[in-house]
């Protein structure tokens, strides 16, 4: 009798245990799984975001004809020269330019599963060449 | 030992409640992460997409802000500038854009306002504002919603993009006439050639008939053939006739010339030489000067002649009677030899006396309708009678062109003129050049735009054509030379040189006369510089607006939507 209650015992411990623990492992993968993916997502985004950002900075001609001009005593970002971005320009409307920008991410969860994070801007299509002698103003 | 098993089995199920309360907690910070990473991620994209739809909106402003069939175009100009001014912009390529995203773009127009209005000039049409564009976004897929109002704020500046008026009225203003038309001088001449005419040649052939009647006619009085032919001769005192002034030209304000303006609202000059009115003068003063002499010399000869020609009647006749008094009373003259002395020694003299009157008086009406052509072809007046003309020329001063320039060039390459002048995108608009280096602008084919160029420095100007609708103005604070032809409104405010080649399609400005020589070249009026009666349509369209391409200002709120 006490044999058994012993094995009863130990039956129910380790059914209590995989009871509790599955949704624990299951919690703590999934939540491994969001936060890398968020991370990854987060990483996109602020490349994007910063691509962005040079470009609408450059001239617009330049861009529609997919030259990018590094300015005045200063390099191409890096995020630039990264092989996951691309971007590009084109004519939405006479004096609007439509700048899109592309970042390829891998998702942590699917691993060799590429997700792609886009971003776009309508900018304007001034010719920036001449208002440098204006005001010495950026844009 | 039952004991003992018992809290190994209690402590293991504690352990294994803490590691699952644990995990429940890092899936929840997980999720809290990723929702405040989408959050982010949201807000950034979603202020991205009001960036462009702000963009879209300038863009559509600055497109429709010079387009005379827009509604923007006609409201605009026609606003209270003492009040701000408002209006809203739809944003059709931003919507479409962003239809597909995340957290798509809701149709709401872009809510535009134009405040801090400043004038250059105190010309309600002639300023710099602050127009400002924004839109508030709420963004509801987050815990908590949140909202944000994202407005730009740009520059945006009004200038009449021709002549400033009412220099836009004239084929010719001249602002100081120094050197061309002397009043005093002007009048002197004006005065002496009508008093020439109207009195002096007048009353010197009425001398010579009170002579003949009073001195010649009864000293031959019991000769009658002898009395014909010198009324005769004396009728030809009037033979040519002087001329008959019918209308005398205006004389000038007694003021020194640099108190003097002049206009010419005259729609052609085909050679400007007609206006070279001291050039024109010296040909006349000259030939004045010449008949006045000769006429002064036959009148020196008047004692001479009439002694000369009593002397010879005299002895003629006592040749005839002889010096026998009885004679005298019986014997009749025969008065065909004393005819024949009048012939030869009074008819020449007389019909000279005669031509040169008439010479001099021709002279002195030539001058005169020298004054009468000039005067119908330009206008003057006095500042202190025209301070409305007078003060508006200020609106010339580099200062003022300074500040209401739209494009404004410090750092000048003179080779590169073209650069400066032919920009790429648009012609359009005021261009201040702050150089004293010299400008050469030549072999412009085909100007497209309205723009104002001032150039503070010296510049020269050749062979600039402009398509139909086009309207070019050229302000020089230096000297301006002009050459070939030139398909704009020129303004010299110093020095102005023309070559005779120059064919001006424009109206031309002058700070200061051109002198002696100077005038060269043709001149022709452009309706289109013409801007019009004020509120008009066609004033409206002479009014450019522009839109800074920089941002001046950028203002982000933003807070929890309730």
């Amino acid at each position: 009798m006490r044999k058994a209650f012993t094995l009863l015992e130990i039956l129910v411990t380790i059914a209590l245990v995989l009871a509790i623990s599955f949704p624990l492992f299951l919690s703590l993968s999934t939540g491994r799984r969001i936060l890398s993916f968020s991370q990854s997502r987060l990483i996109a985004h602020n490349q994007a975001f910063q691509a962005l950002e040079y470009l609408s900075r450059c001239e617009p001609q330049e861009l529609l004809k997919a030259n990018l001009i590094p300015q005045k005593g200063a390099q191409l970002p890096p995020v630039l020269e990264n092989k996951s971005v691309s971007w590009s320009a084109t004519q939405a409307r006479e004096g609007l330019i439509l700048l899109s920008v592309r970042v390829n991410y891998e998702d942590p969860a699917q691993p060799g599963k590429q997700k792609v994070y886009t971003v776009s801007q309508l900018i304007e299509q001034a010719d920036l060449s001449l208002f440098k002698n204006v005001l010495g103003g950026k844009r | 030992m039952k004991k003992q098993k018992g809290s190994v089995f209690g402590l293991s199920l504690l352990l294994l409640l803490c590691l699952l309360t644990m995990a429940i907690l890092q899936l929840r910070t997980s999720q809290e992460s990723l929702d405040f990473e989408t959050k982010i991620s949201l807000k950034e994209r979603k202020i991205l997409q009001v960036q462009s739809q702000l963009n879209e909106a300038f863009n559509s402003i600055a497109l429709n802000l010079n387009l005379p069939g827009s509604a923007l175009f006609q409201a605009i100009r026609a606003r209270d500038i003492q009040k701000n001014f408002v209006f809203e912009v739809p944003t059709p390529v931003s919507y479409s854009l962003y239809s597909q995203d995340l957290s798509p773009l809701s149709k709401e127009n872009v809510v535009c306002e134009i405040r801090s209005t400043q004038l250059y000039n105190r010309l309600p049409y002639e300023y710099s504002s602050v127009l400002e564009c924004g839109r508030q976004v709420h963004i509801n897929n987050t815990r908590p919603a949140i909202k944000f109002n994202l407005s730009i704020q740009r520059e945006l500046k009004s200038a009449l993009i021709t002549l400033p008026r009412p220099f836009d009225q004239p084929l010719l203003y001249v602002h100081d006439t120094s050197g061309w038309i002397e009043p005093a001088q002007e009048n002197a001449n004006i005065t002496h050639s009508f008093q020439t005419i109207q009195e002096a040649l007048p009353e010197t052939r009425e001398y010579y008939h009170n002579y003949f009647q009073n001195q010649l006619m009864p000293s031959v009085s019991e000769l009658p053939q002898v009395q014909s032919k010198l009324s005769n001769i004396e009728a030809m005192l009037d033979s040519p006739p002087l001329p008959v002034i019918t209308k005398a030209p205006e004389l000038y304000p007694e003021v020194s010339a640099s108190s003097l303006l002049a206009f010419s609202k005259v729609k052609n000059f085909d050679d400007l030489g007609v206006l070279d009115l001291r050039l024109r003068l010296r040909a006349i003063n000259q030939l004045i000067v010449e008949k006045t002499k000769s006429l002064e010399l036959i009148k020196f000869g008047e004692t001479a002649t009439f002694d000369r020609v009593m002397k010879k009647i005299n002895k003629e006749i006592k040749k005839q009677q002889g010096l026998s008094p009885i004679k005298q009373m019986f014997v009749k003259v025969n008065e065909a030899p004393i005819i024949g002395i009048l012939e030869q020694e009074l008819t020449p003299w007389t019909m000279l006396l005669a031509k040169a009157c008439a010479e001099l008086a021709e002279a002195h009406m030539n001058r005169l309708n020298l004054y009468l052509e000039f005067q119908s072809l330009v206008t003057t007046g006095t500042h202190s009678d025209n301070p409305s003309i007078s003060s508006r020329f200020q609106k010339f001063h580099p200062d003022v062109f300074q500040k209401k320039s739209w494009f404004k060039y410090t750092k000048i390459n003179p080779k590169k003129w073209r650069e400066y002048f032919l920009p790429a995108s648009s012609n359009n608009g005021i261009f201040f050049y702050d150089t004293s280096k010299k400008l050469r602008i030549s072999k412009i084919k085909s100007y497209k735009g309205s723009a104002i160029h001032y150039m503070k420095g010296p510049v020269s100007i050749a062979n600039v054509k402009t398509k139909a609708d086009s309207l070019l103005t050229i302000i020089g604070k230096g000297q301006l030379d002009a050459m070939s032809e030139v398909q704009a409104n020129l303004v010299a405010l110093s020095k102005f040189k023309a070559r005779q080649s120059m064919k001006i399609h424009g109206s031309l400005v002058l700070g200061r006369a051109l002198q002696e020589g100077e005038w060269k070249g043709s001149l022709g009026y452009k309706n289109s510089t013409y801007s019009g009666k004020k509120d008009s349509q066609r004033f409206y369209r002479h009014i450019a607006m522009t839109l800074s391409p920089f941002d001046i200002g950028k203002k982000l709120e933003m807070g929890e939507d309730s």
